[in-house]
């Protein structure tokens, strides 16, 4: 280090004061212990290899950050560039001390370039590698969606084109970091739109379509009971009224896990009504039941081999399932899962049903 | 230029919007009349009419997106908050006919820049109503306001044009060639706004028809030129195929791979690569809920290691449970594991995490809210700084560049439909972490709060 020299003479105050003060800034150096080793001489050299030593670092760093397109990275390296030049001023100026403590935070910055753009490296090439996937992704739920008049999928699918289109001008921005999680929540939204359609509607769609199946059952019910006087019957067309009452009170209420239970009860006691099952299930009424399967189920397949759709196809080999298993409890004499199969039968059959006509 | 686009398309909405009640036009009104809906007559159902539809839709927004990092001495934190006003219209051709198109325009007024954004699609169906070709188009333009607070301004523009055909459609499969074609354009180039052209070709085998067993293989090949910068121009081959297998009950998987093979003009600036992708997600019943477990793989190999380019593993995954009323709402808790193997660079990590959220999707009101949180643990997260003019390491051979962190996660994301013709879209993510070395702790995170009117 150099300590500029000075003149002094023991007949002066003047120059007294001097060697007080520079004293006085020697013992603050060892008392503070601030780097002492830079207040000798033989450290200026040290000062000096520090920094050539940094110049060196800021070329090796500047080759690792020019070659990603990160922009945080280079402007950090900027700061680290300016920050070195002013350690080289504050060492000409003979301010070693802040020289030192500059270059070290220019070694910090530089650090710190480096390692966002070797990290953000990586989220570049990500990017690159699942815009296209998505791109893809997008294009053909988006064309699902539609055929499905879905409007929930199709609003998933607007927001994730919109957070992709963001995160793409992020990238554009060289912030490869946040582009990518931007694109993967872009991609949360797409799985969540492919969720929704494989799953064939929201549940509020569900729910109003059983309670309108439930009302449709009940139309159906009071035809057939067209001046009856049947108790049972009566009876059970009351209590599904009063069931889609509730479905309806507990829907209004916020509460459609509920309201969905409620529903498929009115539909269920509907439906036995216009199928004459006014009392415990019987032999007879199982059979009955199975032989209407049977009669409904050769129209249905016949639409399924006209539409040739392979979703239909498998329900309805499901409800064959259904349907001869029904038949093996009803001979041995198990009536009620007979009746539980022959219903799922014929639930299923009108799942089918309703895919292809 | 923005001036006249953005005028452009807020006058073909506007007189689209003015048209809107003596749509359909004469030419498709015959079709309507042929129209029989099965579900007419029925109450609660609205017959959906099959005609030529423009919807126009206004939105007005805000976006935020923040960036803290560590400079020299301090933090600094980046925030760019836009405000931006849009009208788009959207159109589609009838259902019933054989040539089908959609056009959708968009143009946009933001705090930062001026958007333009042009859509259109065409389809050619057969008469067992099996899609043989298909054209799409896309194009973008973003005009940077002189204010901006980007970094990098320089307006520009995108397009791309993609064909497909379809030569054969049997029960089950049908064969695609794709042809693509794509250029963005700078107005001031720069080093990091680079001009670029992209043609691509590919062919692929598909499933076809409602199937619930979806699956798809195929090849694909693109040359991406940089006319500035052609040293780093590169083709590319890949492969791919894909599964998706979901039933009744929920239940599913969904199987994706793809490997490429990027090949790079001028190896010296940028070496070759391998790249092979995998994801995993399944969903399996269990009680009263499902098992979920996603898995993510990526590996890039180079022909050549350099220290931005480096061979990596990187695996991720996550393990759960979700349960609840579709109707009501959704729970889930999970495990989340990830892992990069970069052999002995810095980077080679070790991450667990702990996740749950909820979410509901009512008629009015849906959203949902995922919180995770972990840590991260580096192997080493230091580099070794070699003398290339020595075999001698420097003095201070290792530099340490990545301490452990702890992270939180979170993600919010609501839709409020207002009425029938408003809404309001909330989407927020912020993820910051607590490092080790409290000066490296970074965080990042954007927001965006959406009204949209649909007249």
């Amino acid at each position: 280090m150099i300590i500029p020299t000075q003149e002094r003479s023991q007949k002066t105050i003047k120059a007294s004061s001097l060697m007080m003060a520079w004293g006085l800034v020697f013992v603050l150096f060892g008392l503070l212990n601030i780097q002492p080793a830079l207040a000798q001489g033989s450290q200026s050299e040290k000062l000096q290899e520090y920094i050539d030593r940094n110049a060196e670092l800021l070329e090796w760093s500047h080759d690792i950050v020019r070659e990603t397109e990160n922009m945080p990275a280079r402007k950090v390296l900027e700061e680290a560039l300016n920050l070195h030049r002013r350690s080289i001023r504050l060492m000409e100026d003979g301010r070693f001390l802040m020289s030192y403590n500059t270059a070290k935070h220019c070694r910090t910055a530089m650090r710190n370039a480096v390692r966002m753009a070797r990290e953000s490296m990586g989220f570049e090439e990500r990017v690159r590698l699942r815009s296209e996937r998505f791109r893809d992704q997008h294009a053909h739920l988006l064309e699902k969606a539609r055929e499905a008049h879905n409007e929930q999928a199709l609003s998933f699918l607007q927001r994730s084109e919109n957070m992709a289109v963001r995160a793409y001008e992020q990238y554009q921005q060289g912030d490869a970091r946040l582009a990518f999680k931007m694109l993967e929540q872009a991609e949360e939204l797409l799985h969540r739109a492919g969720r929704m359609l494989s799953s064939g509607g929201n549940g509020f769609e569900r729910l109003e379509r059983t309670i309108e199946m439930a009302r449709l059952a009940q139309d159906r019910a009071r035809e057939k009971l067209q001046n009856s006087t049947d108790s049972a019957a009566l009876k059970l067309m009351t209590e599904s009224d009063e069931a889609l009452d509730r479905a309806l009170d507990f829907k209004d209420q916020g509460q459609p896990e509920r309201a969905l239970q409620m529903a498929g009860l009115a539909h269920r006691l509907a439906n036995r009504v216009a199928d004459g099952n006014f009392s415990g299930p019987s032999d007879e009424a199982v059979l009955r039941q199975i032989e209407r399967w049977d009669d409904r189920s050769d129209g249905v397949l016949e639409f399924i081999r006209e539409a040739r759709n392979e979703t239909a196809n498998r329900l309805f080999e499901r409800a064959r399932e259904q349907r001869k298993s029904a038949s093996e409890s009803l001979d041995q004499d198990e009536v009620e899962t007979a009746l539980r199969r022959i219903r799922a039968a014929h639930d299923l059959l009108t799942r089918a049903e309703d895919m292809v006509k | 230029m923005r001036f006249v686009l953005t005028i452009v398309l807020l006058a073909l909405l506007l007189g689209v919007l003015t048209e809107k009640s003596m749509l359909p036009v004469s030419a498709f009104a015959e079709v309507s009349k042929n129209i029989e809906d099965p579900l007419a007559g029925f109450k609660g159902f609205t017959p959906r009419r099959d005609v030529v539809k423009w919807s126009p839709v206004f939105t007005s927004g805000f976006d935020a997106l923040l960036h803290s990092y560590p400079l020299a001495t301090s933090d600094t934190t980046e925030t760019i908050a836009e405000y931006k006003l849009s009208a788009g219209i959207e159109g589609r051709s009838s259902r019933k006919t054989r040539h089908r198109w959609r056009l959708r325009a968009e143009a946009s007024v933001g705090s930062e820049l001026y958007r333009q954004h042009l859509e259109g699609q065409y389809k050619y169906l057969d008469s067992s109503h099996t899609t043989r070709f298909r054209v799409d188009g896309r194009f973008y333009g973003r005009q940077y306001r002189e204010t901006t607070d980007y970094s990098l301004s320089s307006n520009n523009i995108e397009g791309r044009l993609d064909l497909r055909a379809y030569p054969w459609a049997g029960v089950k499969k049908k064969i695609e060639i794709r042809g693509w074609g794509n250029t963005t354009d700078y107005k001031n180039p720069s080093t990091l706004e680079v001009d670029t052209r992209e043609l691509g070709a590919g062919a692929f085998l598909r499933s076809h028809g409602q199937t619930e067993n979806m699956w798809s293989v195929g090849y694909r090949f693109s040359a991406r030129a940089y006319p500035d910068t052609t040293g780093i121009n590169r083709n590319v081959h890949r492969i791919e195929g894909d599964l998706d297998y979901h039933n009744d009950d929920g239940q599913g998987v969904r199987l994706f791979h793809k490997s490429g093979r990027r090949l790079i003009s001028d190896e010296t600036l940028r070496p070759s690569a391998w790249a092979h992708w995998s994801e995993i997600n399944s969903l399996v019943t269990a009680g009263d809920g499902f098992v979920f477990w996603d898995l993510q793989s990526e590996i890039w190999t180079y022909d050549e290691e350099t220290d931005v380019y480096f061979d990596s593993w990187r695996i991720n995954s996550t393990m759960g449970y979700k349960w609840g009323d579709i109707l009501s709402a959704n729970w889930r808790l999970g495990l989340a594991g990830e892992r990069l193997d970069a052999g002995d660079s810095p980077e080679t990590y070790t991450q667990f995490g702990f996740q749950s959220g909820v979410e509901s999707f009512g008629s009015k009101i849906s959203g949902s809210v995922l919180v995770e949180v972990g840590r991260r643990i580096y192997s080493q997260g230091a580099v070794e700084i070699v003398d290339e003019t020595s075999d001698d390491f420097y003095e201070d051979e290792f530099i340490s560049f990545y301490s452990d962190f702890n992270y939180w996660k979170i993600w919010i994301m609501a839709n409020w439909t207002i009425s029938k013709n408003f809404s309001l879209d909330l989407m927020a993510n912020y993820e910051p972490e607590s490092h080790t070395e409290s000066s490296d702790d970074t965080s990042i995170g954007f927001g965006s709060l959406r009204l949209i009117w649909r007249p």
